[in-house]
């Protein structure tokens, strides 16, 4: 192909484009340049909020653990976050601050609970027989069946926020999944005052 | 009959030629009906332009119902921005692009919209490679190894490819249960074992670094400027080629459908200065997204 032709086979475009065009890309550089800066220094996934950092890490909010402990009549148990609550756990799971965290524990803290069993699942292998392990919570929200005298109000919820964190082992193509803790706060029934505090081992 | 071919030829090449601002428009707005993640509380006025838009084409090219879109858009994720995937941002860098372009008429229009796109489709997969360049969960081929024992998709590719049994992807999956709901228990597990192979490990080092290198290599030829050569028709040619191919790639394995759209709508956004089969080729790829989608449904 001639010289010519080959310009003319070019892009038409040369004219310059009105610098306008660019308004566009300057702003996600912008948001991106700011997710960036805080999902280093919050707790905020990579995943989300304009960084383009999906697919960098296994700490996806999808995969982040919100555990709730309760403390009722003096004994703290665990509990699976109630059904009801579902979407404010997940709300939580992106960016866990201190004060939504704190939010979440204090309205959990208002609902009325009841203990369905007498006794917790001993070991991993009950708990696995069991359909649903991760809902079969044996504190449950006050329900229109329940005995009134099984109802309680606990003293105190604490809220823990975890991100996945896994290992390839050097050999076999095995890995190792653990949980690693973003936030603790505990919110306090008698006198209204969050004993929260932020884990500081973690992060 | 070498005319009826001729002819048939003929009315093929005018595929070239296919409006690619209209057919952005129209895309744009139905990308935010079926996948936009819009607060409830202005959705209905989103919802109502989106469909006027389809509705009227005189609407589809107005700088002002683009510019209530993209300002509706915007305001919706900022409500909550930490919630938001990557491409619902995105959708409305979408909707400035056309309301931008639409404030131009003929060639400008075209070349405020093809360089709008060409531009962010180049920072997206620079910030999208520069993420994965500078987590450690990445660079060590812990993420991909992570996905391919446990995703539901990529772990079929640890299944065919990597001698990995099938049953081992559901016993991850139960041992990851344990991990998360064993606080429930009076036996709470620290952590886990995810089984694998080695060559699961191969196949997870091989995934990470092509996914970088094809993000790097779109964002380095999508931002290589035009007064350096980023005009000629063989960088133009490697451009889309080479997003057409992380689509396609892609989007098999982790059918994200609304940001291979939103990354269909850049594309064909890029071609509008010059006829091209590209055109064409981005609308296919918009039925292959939603027939992949059905598919995994």
């Amino acid at each position: 192909m001639s010289p010519e032709g080959e310009q003319q086979e070019e892009d038409d475009d040369s004219e310059s484009t009105p610098p306008i065009a660019a308004v566009p890309v300057l702003v996600l550089v912008l948001v991106a340049c700011v997710q960036i800066v805080v999902a280093h220094n919050t707790a905020l996934t990579p995943w989300k909020g304009g960084g383009f950092g999906m697919f960098s890490t296994v700490d996806a909010d999808t995969r982040r653990v919100v555990q709730v402990y309760l403390t009722v009549d003096g004994r703290e148990v665990p509990v699976a976050v109630p059904d009801e609550f579902d979407v404010q756990a997940a709300s939580l799971r992106p960016m866990p601050t201190e004060r939504r965290t704190e939010r979440f524990a204090r309205r959990l803290l208002e609902q009325r609970w009841v203990e369905l069993r007498e006794h917790r699942p001993e070991s991993l292998e009950e708990i696995e027989d069991l359909a649903e392990p991760a809902v079969d919570a044996h504190w449950v929200l006050e329900g229109p069946l329940h005995d009134a005298q099984a109802v309680r109000t606990p003293q105190a919820v604490r809220v823990e926020v975890w991100r996945p964190k896994f290992t390839p082992r050097d050999e076999g193509g095995d890995g190792v999944l653990e949980l690693d803790r973003l936030q603790s706060v505990t919110v306090a029934a008698d006198h209204f005052e969050d004993a929260s505090e932020e884990s500081g081992e973690d992060r | 009959m070498i005319d009826a071919i001729r002819r048939r030829i003929s009315s093929l090449e005018r595929l070239r030629e296919l409006p690619v601002e209209a057919l952005c428009a129209m895309l744009t707005f139905l990308l935010v009906l079926l996948w936009a993640n819009i607060t409830w509380v202005i959705a209905f006025p989103i919802y109502v332009v989106a469909v006027a838009g389809i509705l009227f084409p005189k609407l589809r090219t107005g700088p002002r119902v683009w510019c209530v879109l993209t300002a509706l858009m915007a305001l919706s994720l900022a409500w909550d921005w930490h919630h938001q995937d990557n491409h619902q941002f995105v959708y409305v860098y979408i909707c400035l692009a056309l309301f931008l372009a639409f404030h131009f008429e003929g060639k400008q229009r075209s070349r405020v919209l093809a360089d709008g796109c060409r531009l962010l489709v180049g920072a997206m997969m620079a910030f999208a490679a520069g993420w994965k360049l500078m987590t450690a969960d990445y660079s060590t081929g812990a993420f991909f190894h992570h996905e391919l024992l446990v995703h539901e998709s990529l772990s079929d590719l640890a299944v065919i490819f990597g001698g990995l049994s099938p049953e081992v992807p559901v016993e991850n999956a139960a041992n990851i249960e344990l991990l998360t709901a064993g606080y429930l228990t009076a036996e709470p597990v620290e952590s886990v074992v995810l089984e694998g192979t080695g060559e699961v490990a191969v196949i997870a080092a091989v995934v990470t670094w092509w996914t970088v290198l094809i993000e790097a290599l779109i964002a380095a030829l999508f931002l290589w400027p035009r007064r350096l050569g980023g005009g000629h028709r063989y960088v133009f040619y490697a451009r889309h080629v080479a997003l057409i191919a992380f689509m396609l790639m892609t989007y098999v394995f982790a059918p994200v459908i609304g940001f291979g759209w939103a990354l269909v709508v850049l594309g064909l956004g890029c071609c509008a200065v010059r006829p091209t089969w590209f055109r064409p080729a981005y609308l296919v790829i918009v039925v292959l997204l939603l027939a992949l989608r059905f598919i995994t449904w």
